[in-house]
């Protein structure tokens, strides 16, 4: 039991000091999204290029977690948009110019490149066919068609410059309804409803030949895409990120995301290809798919384990005081049973604006997972021990520290066991959604994926997240045999 | 003939409902005083007040000459060596790790040699020592549990049944080697049983608890000839003989 302790915080250091050594690699982030995708690989490309390490801090959730992340210095930058920056992280009405965005953001040591070259607003879209039966082509012809089906995503229902604001700005008065935004393409198809807001950059819309009606008394706010990213990164690593400024159209980027949507090629080929094609860089070296799988499948392990050592170090001292102090333990059981029954997503995003992303959020979540397993087995484990042999512990005067350390932790060590296997095996589980959060992992594959609608991604990440399961549980297996002497099985 | 333990206006219950158990007795150093009585009587708390195991309501309990210390009893304890009925070993640890769990709580180095020495005098083969208690017989472990008992030289030895689980011929064998350990220690032993044979064959005294209270205390034949009617009750049926008091 104790050289086994001892390894595992020999792994747990091992992998603390690698983390310290790496001279400060720059932290791309991105939003969880195919083009957020495609344009945060690009810039880490460029700036890899210029011999610097990059981190890619992919698949972090929406707006207010990329852009939080970026304020407290857990990203060095990311792509996103200036209607985006204003409204719904400023919460500014109207639309404003990009020079004095570029000082509103500079205030908080933030700073702002040129537009790519596209925009990447929001728009209403419909089918060639019916735009040109009802020949609608700007957003105010929609006033004459009060019947047309709006089939909105909830996120334009309910955002600021979204749905009513646009309604009250037009005077539209169709009746809507919400879906989920991967779908709505799909029932313009079969014309189950007629009208449907789209980025318009998204890869469907010349995919599916569709309409973008014109947004002729310009209430959407400018979209342009930019890098946002804290002025203390080296300004060559900057630089490299700026070549992407006026470089991509919107045919082009449209392109690109039907590519990765409808080709099913990864977004780092296509991110890779477009920069070779653009001749912004000249290597063409890829990476092997396979250390990728190992190095996520690492980073797995290293969330887990340190999420259980801590879980040990904590429920194991927690379990012998529940077991001395009976009063306390329903009170004890039931806050950590409370834990358990949290979402783990909730968790994670609870824990983002006191930890920040990353790692961090990711270990205290599972962290906090394992201690019911571990307390609730230990617990049980100590007081179902043969009261016969307390007894003679009591009777040849061993004190109560002695009791527990010679006899009870002992006798109760098949038990504390299967809690950890347990808990262990809940956090390779668990572990896959603190992708969400930055935290690395095979979550990542799983994470990107679904984003990109992308089954065999998906089985790349749950597939070893299962073996993976399975392969701790035979290694507990194996630990149970080596630690746990035969006198705890039955007598053949 | 000094005493090893001394009972003075003894008052012990369970429970304020419960029937009182009440002591008033001496018991010699380096004896076997066997305790005998129905279930119930109260044979197992006796041997608890010896240890401190649960405190007297009323009395007071003296060991080796001094009242019974109720903040220090884990220095009694050690004094005081305790085998309980069926689990006289620690299941997780090996025979000579068991035999020698008295130093390492007391943080002294383990005799090798005491171990040895005592696993010879009970009859017990050195190859043993490595081994766990799942690996020996019945007989064998209660054999090392009296080993166990004794390592620390206590002075007193208190037996709650220990012998109880064995077969007839096994159980006569260990009493053998335990009586000769017994004399050559020479301590004093408080052997609880309801088993009359082995009270008469281990005990120097014999005490005949009933009901919560001393029926009759003394040498054997002392017991023996005690009017008590509870007492000829349990020696007749032990010897197969009617009531001494229905004969004509």
């Amino acid at each position: 039991m104790k050289r086994v302790c001892f390894f595992l915080l020999l792994v747990a250091l091992n992998s603390a000091c690698q983390n310290a050594v790496n001279n400060s690699p720059i932290r791309v982030g991105s939003k969880h999204f195919t083009e957020g995708y495609l344009l945060s690989e690009m810039i880490a490309l460029l700036i890899e290029q210029e011999g610097f390490a990059v981190e890619r801090r992919f698949h972090l959730g929406g707006t207010m977690v990329c852009f939080s992340a970026l304020e407290q210095g857990e990203i060095d930058l990311y792509p996103e948009y200036t209607g985006t920056i204003f409204a719904e992280i400023f919460k500014l009405p109207g639309n404003i110019a990009m020079d004095s965005l570029t000082k509103i953001l500079a205030q908080q040591t933030l700073g702002m490149s040129g537009s790519y070259g596209f925009e990447n607003t929001y728009a209403l879209v419909m089918t060639r066919k019916q735009a040109t039966q009802l020949s609608i082509h700007k957003i105010s012809d929609l006033t004459s068609h009060p019947t047309l089906r709006m089939g909105l995503s909830y996120e334009f229902l309910k955002r600021q410059d979204g749905w009513e604001s646009l309604a009250s700005a037009y005077g539209l008065r169709q009746s809507t309804f919400g879906l989920e935004h991967g779908l709505a393409y799909a029932a313009l198809q079969q014309e189950r409803m007629d009208v449907t807001d789209a980025y318009s950059t998204d890869g469907e819309i010349s995919f599916y030949d569709l309409v973008v009606l014109a947004d002729d008394k310009q209430y959407f706010p400018d979209y342009q895409a930019v890098s946002l990213y804290r002025k203390e990164i080296p300004a060559r690593a900057i630089q490299a990120a700026h070549k992407l400024v006026g470089r991509i159209s919107e045919t082009e980027i449209q392109g690109l995301n039907a590519e990765v949507l409808f080709n099913k090629r990864s977004f780092e080929e296509v991110a890779k290809e477009f920069l070779l094609h653009k001749k912004l860089i000249d290597t063409s070296e890829q990476s092997s798919p396979s250390l990728d799988i190992l190095h996520k499948t690492l980073t797995h392990l290293k969330l887990t384990f340190i999420a259980l050592l801590l879980s040990v170090a904590v429920a194991i001292p927690l379990s012998v005081f529940v077991y001395w102090y009976g009063k306390v333990a329903p009170a004890v059981i039931y806050a950590t049973g409370l834990l358990q029954t949290i979402p783990s997503i909730a968790l994670l995003a609870v824990l983002i604006p006191i930890t920040g992303i990353g790692a961090l959020p990711a270990v205290i979540a599972l962290f906090l997972y394992g201690l019911l397993p571990i307390l609730r087995n230990t617990v049980t484990g100590l007081r179902t021990i043969d009261p016969s042999l307390k007894k003679l512990a009591d009777g040849i005067g061993m004190t109560q520290w002695q009791k527990l350390r010679y006899v009870e932790l002992p006798l109760a060590a098949p038990a504390i066991l299967s809690g950890i296997r347990t808990a262990a095996v809940i956090n390779i589980g668990t572990a896959t959604l603190a992708a969400f959060i930055g935290a690395g992992g095979l979550g990542e594959f799983i994470v990107t994926g679904l984003a990109l609608n992308n089954y065999e991604l998906i089985l790349t990440g749950a597939l070893p997240a299962a073996a993976l399961a399975i392969l701790v549980e035979l290694f507990f297996e194996i630990v149970q045999r080596l630690v746990i002497p035969k006198y705890f099985r039955p007598r053949s | 003939m000094s005493h090893a333990i001394l009972f003075e206006d003894v008052v012990f219950r369970y429970h304020p409902q419960s029937q009182p158990l009440r002591l008033n007795v001496a018991l010699a150093d380096g004896q076997v005083t066997a305790v005998v009585g129905l279930s119930g009587s109260g044979k197992s708390t006796l041997l608890q007040l010896i240890n401190g195991m649960v405190r007297p309501e009323k009395g007071s309990v003296s060991v080796l000459g001094h009242p019974i210390d109720y903040t220090r009893l884990q220095d009694l304890r050690r004094k005081v060596g305790y085998m309980v009925q069926g689990a006289g070993l620690f299941p997780h640890l090996t025979i000579e790790k068991n035999i020698g769990i008295a130093s390492r709580i007391m943080h002294e180095p383990v005799s090798e040699e005491r171990i040895n020495d005592l696993m010879e005098q009970m009859g017990l083969p050195r190859s043993y020592r490595q081994r766990h208690p799942y690996q020996l017989s019945g007989g064998e472990q209660q054999r090392a549990a009296i080993c166990m008992a004794l390592y620390a030289r206590p002075p007193v030895l208190l037996m709650d049944e220990s012998l109880s689980s064995l077969d007839a011929i096994t159980r006569v064998e260990v009493q053998g080697q335990l009586l000769a350990l017994q004399e050559h220690e020479h301590c004093t032993v408080v052997l609880v049983t309801h088993d009359m044979q082995e009270a008469l064959r281990l005990g120097d005294q014999l005490l005949v608890l009933n009901d919560g209270s001393v029926q009759a205390f003394g040498s054997l034949q002392e017991v023996r000839s005690s009017p008590n009617e509870h007492v000829q009750k349990l020696f007749a049926y032990a010897t197969q003989m009617k009531p001494k008091s229905t004969r004509p």
